[in-house]
């Protein structure tokens, strides 16, 4: 913290560097300093307390896809992991660094939300936390004030009766996501919706969206297959992402948007224990 | 400068590096190991992979001074010329290499998997080795390579 204050930024800070040392050999930054986060010991952990687990935010992504206790409760997180970047990457790349990097496109942030996580940040004022929902400010702009940083990520435990599912599409599993679905629904006894989380990451605006209107939509009604086709449509109007997107054009990634939550709301509700009449892959 | 401490291939080093130096170049230009390559230097291609305490890394994304109290294996550390390592010795017996600009960081990604799963399947190799790219063989008998030294690791007579 101490290095922090005194460099202010003229330093960056550095955990994982999988994202950093790309950048800097690429010359869109030099920062005169590099402040590395890996040498703080007691940042590093998964910690289950009661219904909230708390990560490290030093922890690296191979640390989150082996923990079990993970894999078993918060599966969306296992998921979102598993399908990003290669075995090497995810040994050094840190959740920390997936988050603040506030690359549009990454895999951990829309699954993170969609489970109500909340960030503990620290800085010269103490400390203070903040829905990760709120955090992102911009394309690799974050509301982290010079000074401060992420200590750690607590993720709220699915309430019974709910259902999550993360589905990303990409060229391959290890590229960039065109677009990422994560969704957690919870249910009533009626099987009526009781809360939905719908949110959209891959560089389809800025930041990932979460779509609380098509929410609105799902709240207090039974999941059928028609309702949740329109809420996908109400949760895919809307995209602003870059018409130059190498990746794919603003057109491909509503419609493809549009399909993949649809699924992903099916099968969130097939995990919460909801009936669905799946008859169309579509 | 600064001077770092790690242990590379069984053996401790003491070494000055500067703060921007990479863990690629301080091992082939200063350590003189020239079996891991530089590839691509963004982490796409995984020829500079190493193991770092263990667990398959990118040497040309690590900074030096990160490896301070760590230990390092590249491929020159797990086998000799006289007696290579089950999977170096696998690799050549199931005509796994061509160029073999790829192979050390295969080889090193494919003992990462070995030592925890001794017993993979087809997909799980897929999995360890996605990293790692080849631009000649496709793939098929570098699989078939794990395959083979996962069985001879086993124990069994192939």
């Amino acid at each position: 913290m101490a290095l922090l204050s005194r460099y202010g930024d003229k330093a960056k800070l550095i955990a994982g560097g999988t994202d950093l040392l790309v950048d800097m050999k690429n010359e869109k930054i030099n920062p005169q300093y590099l402040i590395s986060l890996m040498k703080i010991t007691g940042l590093s952990y998964i910690a289950e307390e009661g219904d909230v687990l708390r990560i490290g935010a030093t922890t690296t992504l191979r640390e989150l896809e082996e923990s079990q206790i993970i894999e078993k409760r918060y599966g969306l997180i296992s998921k979102a992991v598993k399908c990003l970047g290669t075995v090497q990457i995810r040994n050094m790349a840190t959740i920390g660094g997936n988050i603040c990097n506030a690359v549009p496109s990454a895999d951990l942030p829309p699954a993170l939300v969609a489970l109500n996580a909340t960030l503990k940040i620290v800085g010269p004022n103490g400390e203070r936390t903040m829905p990760l929902e709120d955090f992102f400010a911009g394309v690799k702009k974050t509301k982290l004030s010079v000074g401060e940083l992420l200590k750690e990520i607590i993720v709220e435990r699915p309430p019974a009766r709910s259902g999550t599912a993360f589905i990303k599409l990409s060229r391959t599993a290890e590229d960039l996501a065109i677009v990422n679905v994560a969704v957690r629904i919870t249910l009533n006894e009626d099987d009526t919706c009781r809360e939905a989380r719908i949110v959209i990451g891959g560089g389809v605006g800025p930041t990932l969206i979460r779509s609380r209107e098509a929410e609105k939509l799902l709240l207090g009604k039974k999941m059928e297959e028609e309702l949740v086709k329109r809420a996908a449509e109400v949760a895919c109007t809307g995209f602003s992402c870059r018409p130059t997107s190498i990746r794919a054009s603003p057109e491909y990634k509503a419609e493809v948007g549009r399909v993949l939550v649809k699924r992903a709301l099916l099968e969130a509700l097939k995990k919460a224990g909801g009936v669905v009449e799946d008859d169309e892959r579509n | 400068m600064k001077e770092i401490e790690f242990t590379i291939n069984g053996r401790k080093k003491r070494i000055a590096v500067r703060p921007k130096d990479l863990l690629l170049n301080v091992i082939r230009e200063e350590l003189g190991l020239k079996g891991t390559k530089y590839g691509c230097g963004t982490g796409e291609c995984g020829a500079c992979t190493v193991l770092l305490d263990g667990r398959p890394i990118l040497s040309c994304l690590t900074l030096a001074v990160a490896v301070n109290g760590k230990s390092i294996t590249t491929i020159e550390g797990i086998g000799t010329d006289e007696h290579l390592h089950p999977i170096q010795q696998a690799f050549i017996d199931a005509g796994a290499i061509q160029c073999g600009y790829c192979t050390p960081g295969m080889i090193l990604s494919a003992k990462a998997l070995l030592d925890k799963n001794p017993n993979p399947s087809e997909e799980e190799i897929k999995e360890a080795i996605k990293g790692n790219l080849c631009r000649c063989t496709g793939y098929v008998k570098i699989i078939a390579a794990i395959q083979l030294a996962a069985k001879r690791m086993r124990g069994e007579r192939v």
